[in-house]
């Protein structure tokens, strides 16, 4: 495999008393577009500004195309970032504003305002180029910064939440200019937020974070389907958990789990053993569960309806499974009419063992 | 609604007065200025640039205004300087003890003048600086910096931190940020600053009368004038002053009211 344009090496940032990120290992590569993904606090941003240069890490080692730049200072690297506020000049206009980073570098007036503009046509925005700031609206800002920060065609473009002061509608309509952007230019994006849609649409991996360290590292389409563990499970939402104790395996290879609710069985993530006696957590989507007064499954439970919500084109069905467990269930519209439920109701919800999957980790 | 234009009413008529209390002393020196009796009284005797004259005549008075000028212009370059370079710490930087660095800084416009005015003396003449014009340039300098941050300190707390890291991160080393983006941000205020910074220094009595030795300056030499004599001079001097200081702080207050851009993008 090639070399990573970016590897963080058992970086650890504390501030104070706080550890804002712990033993992080992450490779980048050339052309990636990589999401950072977790809730506020999980330490993302801090990992988007050490890369900045903005943060210095408290021990480990970032390296950018092979070298060491713990100690190289912001303007002696070349990352660029975009920020959540934008942080545009605001005693600049639009042009002078996208110039800046050249005119940083000592390029030539004509020169520099040369290349500006042209970032600004592609951009869409050269109408706006003597403009004051003040005067655009968020989408043709945050379209400034973008131009501001690749304008000195960097290898690599951090962006820290660049969408989230833009409404759903624009905010997917610039999804599609960073994706597009992105591919043409073949350069590596890191984008940091806390938006799960953003980040499952538009990265080519994700890295979850919690609490300053890592818990996740994959395809969108990986972490959604195998979750390592219950903090992914429940961030990525959809996901129902149960917990029980490996009992011993069925002739299909699937894991018999026995747990307060009683048996069922769910399947290995590949290359996990699992020995009998072991607790184990499993994760079941909300949308391989069925609901049925005639079930057919050996993975079943008497549940009551005890609420359901509209989100856009499915239907999420809250039932209560008794001591305690609650479980979600996805519905399209269609299904949910035909099962015509009751607040109050009691259904059997039942599932394929192998949609169950017994989580690597806690 | 017939209670709120009352209310109204009463507001803008307590507005005027206050103003009416604030200014008639001086719309009346003013008015005197120009009036060719001895003594202020009315009715008005009449027209006349006579006392404009009879100061324009004075070589003393002359020299006052050399001495507050250089004064002025020397002590509003070098408090603003030392205003921003506090102002800008302040916004920058975080440190122990900052509270009370801060509390220091702010502390000399506190101080009663006269306490301020023996001080200095004492001290200057300590060092052999009593009497020069130096003297009071520095003491100037100490009273008005505090005024010159607390503009500046206004102006940068209306600034987005992190434009100043934008910078940085586009490949502006510190030097670059400071000249390309903090100064053209606090710009207005720094020349509001200057202003005010020389109005305080042009105005500025007691200090003065205890430092300056002959060096008058205009307040002290209006003092001077009056100990000898009663004399209608003063209300032309006053006059020059007054038009000075204020066209001084109104610029300042224009400069400081043109920040309606939003400070962040």
């Amino acid at each position: 495999m090639t070399q990573p344009l970016v590897v963080f090496d058992n970086v650890v940032k504390h501030f104070g008393s706080y550890h804002a990120v712990e033993r992080m290992n992450l490779e980048i590569y050339k052309g990636e577009f990589v999401a950072i993904m977790g809730s506020s606090g999980c330490g993302k941003t801090t990992t988007l500004r050490m890369l900045a240069g903005l943060d210095k890490p408290s021990e480990g080692e970032i390296r950018l195309n092979g070298e060491r730049i713990n100690d190289l200072y912001s303007w002696e690297r070349e990352t660029p970032l975009v920020w959540q506020n934008l942080a545009l000049f605001p005693f600049l206009n639009v042009v002078e504003n996208v110039e800046f980073g050249l005119r940083m570098r000592g390029m030539a007036k004509a020169e520099r305002r040369k290349k500006s503009l042209q970032w600004l046509e592609r951009l869409g925005l050269e109408e706006f180029a003597m403009r004051d700031i003040s005067l655009l609206s968020g989408g043709q800002r945050q379209r400034v910064a973008l131009a501001r920060s690749l304008v000195t065609e960097p290898s690599i473009l951090l962006l820290d939440e660049p969408l989230s002061a833009l409404d759903a509608h624009l905010s997917v309509r610039m999804q599609g200019v960073l994706t597009g952007l992105q591919k043409d230019l073949g350069i590596t994006f890191v984008y940091v937020t806390h938006s799960q849609s953003e980040a499952f649409a538009m990265a080519d991996r994700v890295v979850i974070m919690s609490r300053g360290r890592v818990e996740q590292i994959g395809s969108p389409k990986e972490v959604f389907l195998e979750p390592h563990n219950r903090f992914v499970a429940e961030f990525i939402g959809g996901k129902n958990i149960l917990c029980g104790t490996v009992i011993g395996f069925d002739d299909r290879g699937l894991v018999r789990v026995g747990s307060e609710h009683g048996e069922f069985l769910a399947r290995r993530p590949e290359g996990k053993s699992t020995t009998p006696g072991e607790r184990v957590t499993v994760c079941l989507s909300a949308e391989h569960i069925d609901l049925t007064e005639h079930p057919r499954q050996r993975n079943r439970l008497t549940c009551t309806v005890v609420g359901e919500e509209f989100i856009g084109s499915m239907v999420n069905i809250y039932l209560d499974a008794g001591d305690g467990l609650e479980l979600q269930v996805q519905k399209p519209h269609a299904d949910y009419n035909r099962l015509g439920l009751r607040n109050g109701q009691k259904i059997v919800a039942e599932w394929d063992g192998a949609c169950a999957l017994i989580l690597r980790g806690d | 609604m017939n209670e709120h234009r009352l209310i109204n009413l009463v507001l803008r008529s307590y507005v005027v007065l206050v103003f009416v209390f604030i200014f008639t002393p001086i719309a009346g020196s003013v008015v005197f200025s120009f009036n060719i009796d001895r003594f202020p009284s009315l009715p008005l005797g009449g027209f006349s640039l006579h006392w404009y004259e009879t100061i324009a005549a004075d070589p003393a008075v002359w020299q006052a205004f050399k001495n507050s000028l250089m004064v002025g212009v020397v002590v509003s370059l070098v408090s603003t300087v030392l205003g921003f370079t506090a102002a800008y710490t302040d916004f920058r930087y975080q440190f122990f003890g900052k509270s009370i660095y801060m509390a220091l800084a702010l502390l000399p416009p506190t101080i009663p003048v006269v306490i301020m005015g023996l001080a200095m003396l004492a001290f200057l003449s300590r060092v052999g600086l009593s009497g020069e014009i130096y003297a009071v340039m520095i003491s100037h300098v100490v009273m008005c910096a505090p005024f010159a941050m607390a503009v500046i300190r206004m102006r940068l707390a209306q600034m987005d931190p992190n434009i100043e890291a934008a910078a940085w991160n586009l490949g502006a080393n510190q030097w670059k940020a400071m000249r390309f983006v903090i100064l053209p941000f606090t710009a207005p205020s720094i020349f509001a600053a200057l202003f005010v910074t020389m109005a305080v220094s042009f105005d500025e009595f007691a200090v003065a009368w205890f430092v300056s030795g002959l060096n008058e300056t205009v307040p002290v030499r209006i003092l001077n004038t009056l100990q000898g004599q009663v004399s209608p001079t003063i209300n032309a001097i006053g006059t020059i002053v007054f038009i000075t200081t204020m066209t001084l702080v109104i610029l300042a207050q224009l400069l400081l009211m043109r920040r309606h851009k939003p400070a962040t993008a």
